[in-house]
């Protein structure tokens, strides 16, 4: 007789595990949070159980509005947890977002919290959730998946990608890797040196964009141009594999690492 | 705990001019090293309240050089507590605790702080920081949480916690729950061990909410945990278009004064009262519009502090 798993049994969520998902809602969704504004709880826009409208009873919608205008702002300008925010750590992408395709930042701001790509940024690593990744990571996942009203075909992800990794080494330089894992695209630890490497040959001339490296490590970051070759003998190296470099390219770039202050 | 008086709570940001030095190891800012040394003998204790220094590790040793010279400008031997901003004592879901305690414990060892204290509030959900903290949820289930993550502090830290009374309408919180929120906090007190700090400014902001406005504010006050406060807390205060905000900006009203006067007789064991972020000038003198009612404040004390009930 064929042996058969048993179907998992799945618990139906607790009142207070709905309430904090409802509570989430309010947090960080925009449309949400004015349909709850607008109707009150028991709103057929929000379709909450029956059991949980109570629970929202006496919630404030003036407080409501403004608990949602001061986390767009701290994600926009920064604040406690979120860094440098956009406006910090994205100047080029936002430009080219408010010149060239008419979204103003807070428009921006407001459809990234509201996407599951804001649900990976978190900053204080000891919830259930554990380690987060760093906003500018989380917001470079949230373009790279080409929303709609700001990017339909992916054209930005390069310069988001620039301006992420960047921010990312940064972060990671000041110790960020306490709290945030980094996941981002072209980059990995090498020997407990984060690294990364782009040539962005796939860019507009105007972004100016060359092949980039991206380093963080000691309480040091580097970022600056440079050739996939020097990337990959650097990487060799940080991992301890010297026996595949060359004396003289093994003492260079011991010379280099030492410079930059990285170990 | 003996009676002390009066206290100083200072929240101070790595990088601002009230706050620490970003550069080097770390150390009060000028501004604040001048208010510390015209003002400390005023204070008979104070605390820090915590504000990180970046993303980086959790480690005690990276708060020391900063947090010595700040107690060494109070004062060496002085009484000193510690306003932690990261037990999340309010959270409605499971909390790590065990690195948070280790790190507080280094801190108390090396301090010798007297008492560590927290809002009972959300200082973040799912792993992120809220722009304020906002009150626990008010309903059974938030209560559970609340008082199994408080006896677990309590059993945790190595000083006694007092846990606040949290703040309401801070231009950026909401009730979600139909609990009374006196009520609720009482039970968290009572059924934890835990000590209570009353924050003025967080009960009045709850009375206004709840419609207790003006005369009305001293209604409903014995359901609070009085006889279990240790401490109270006075920060700046504004009541803007009928709410009561607590902006922490060095003023206190009136109102706040007159809650003071009228609770101090019911609390037996009082040990201290805080005049919390006082704003001063780049010399370390009060902000001129915040004296009156700071030197009202300062008399009260000393007046509860010698045994009387009134001041004037």
């Amino acid at each position: 007789m064929p042996h058969e798993s048993p179907a998992p049994v799945l618990t139906p969520p607790t009142r207070h595990e709905r309430i904090l998902k409802v509570l989430d809602r309010l947090l960080y969704d925009r449309d949400f949070r004015e349909a709850f504004t607008t109707d009150g709880p028991a709103s057929d826009r929000l379709t909450l159980d029956a059991d949980l409208v109570d629970a929202f009873g006496r919630v404030d919608v003036h407080e409501l509005a403004l608990v949602g205008r001061n986390i767009r702002s701290e994600v926009v300008s920064g604040g406690t947890g979120t860094g440098p925010g956009l406006k910090g750590a994205f100047p080029r992408t936002l430009d080219e977002l408010r010149e060239r395709r008419g979204v103003a930042v807070n428009q921006v701001a407001e459809q990234f919290i509201a996407s599951p790509s804001f649900q990976r940024f978190r900053d204080v690593p000891f919830s259930p959730y554990g380690r987060g990744t760093t906003l500018p990571e989380c917001f470079h996942r949230f373009m790279a998946g080409r929303p709609p009203a700001l990017d339909p075909l992916g054209e930005l992800e390069p310069l988001v990608h620039h301006e992420a990794a960047a921010a990312v080494v940064r972060a990671v330089a000041t110790g960020a890797h306490a709290t945030f894992d980094v996941t981002l695209g072209h980059m990995a630890f090498h020997g407990g040196v984060l690294c990364g490497f782009r040539a962005y040959d796939e860019t507009p001339e105007a972004w100016l964009l060359k092949p980039t490296m991206f380093l963080a490590g000691g309480g040091r970051c580097v970022i600056g141009p440079a050739r996939r070759p020097l990337y990959e003998a650097l990487t060799t190296f940080l991992d301890g594999r010297l026996d595949a470099l060359a004396p003289q390219v093994r003492t260079s770039l011991e010379d280099r690492v030492c410079a930059w202050g990285l170990r | 705990m003996e009676k002390l008086g009066l206290g100083l709570g200072m929240d101070l940001v790595w990088g601002e001019r009230i706050g620490f030095e970003k550069t080097g190891s770390g150390r009060p800012t000028d501004q604040v090293a001048a208010f510390l040394r015209h003002n400390a003998p005023a204070y008979d204790y104070m605390f820090v309240a915590f504000q990180p220094i970046d993303y980086g590790p959790l480690a005690p040793e990276r708060y020391f050089p900063a947090y010595d010279r700040l107690f060494e400008l109070f004062g060496a031997e002085r009484p000193r507590a510690f306003h932690h901003t990261m037990l999340n004592t309010g959270s409605p879901e499971r909390y790590r605790r065990a690195e948070i305690a280790d790190f507080t414990n280094a801190l108390i060892e090396r301090y010798g702080f007297r008492w560590v204290i927290e809002d009972l509030g959300i200082w973040s959900l799912a792993g992120r920081s809220l722009p304020y903290p906002m009150p626990p949820v008010l309903t059974a289930e938030g209560l559970e949480h609340c008082v199994t993550g408080v006896a677990d502090w309590v059993g945790r830290l190595r000083a006694p916690l007092s846990v606040e009374f949290p703040g309401f309408t801070e231009g950026g919180s909401f009730l979600v729950g139909d609990l009374d929120a006196f009520t609720f906090y009482d039970t968290v007190i009572r059924e934890t061990g835990a000590l209570a700090t009353i924050d003025i400014g967080h009960i009045l902001a709850y009375q206004w909410l709840t419609g207790r406005t003006g005369p009305r504010m001293f209604e409903g006050l014995d359901a609070l945990p009085l006889d279990r406060c240790h401490e109270v807390h006075l920060s700046g205060c504004q009541i803007v278009d009928g709410r009561f905000r607590d902006l922490h900006h060095g003023v206190l009203l009136d109102e706040q004064l007159a809650l003071l006067e009228h609770l101090l007789p019911q609390m037996p064991n009082l040990t201290g009262v805080t005049y919390e972020d006082p704003k001063f000038t780049a010399d370390g003198q009060l902000v001129p519009k915040s004296r009156p009612n700071a030197e009202r404040l300062f008399a009260l004390v000393r007046s509860w502090k010698e045994g009387g009930a009134r001041a004037a």
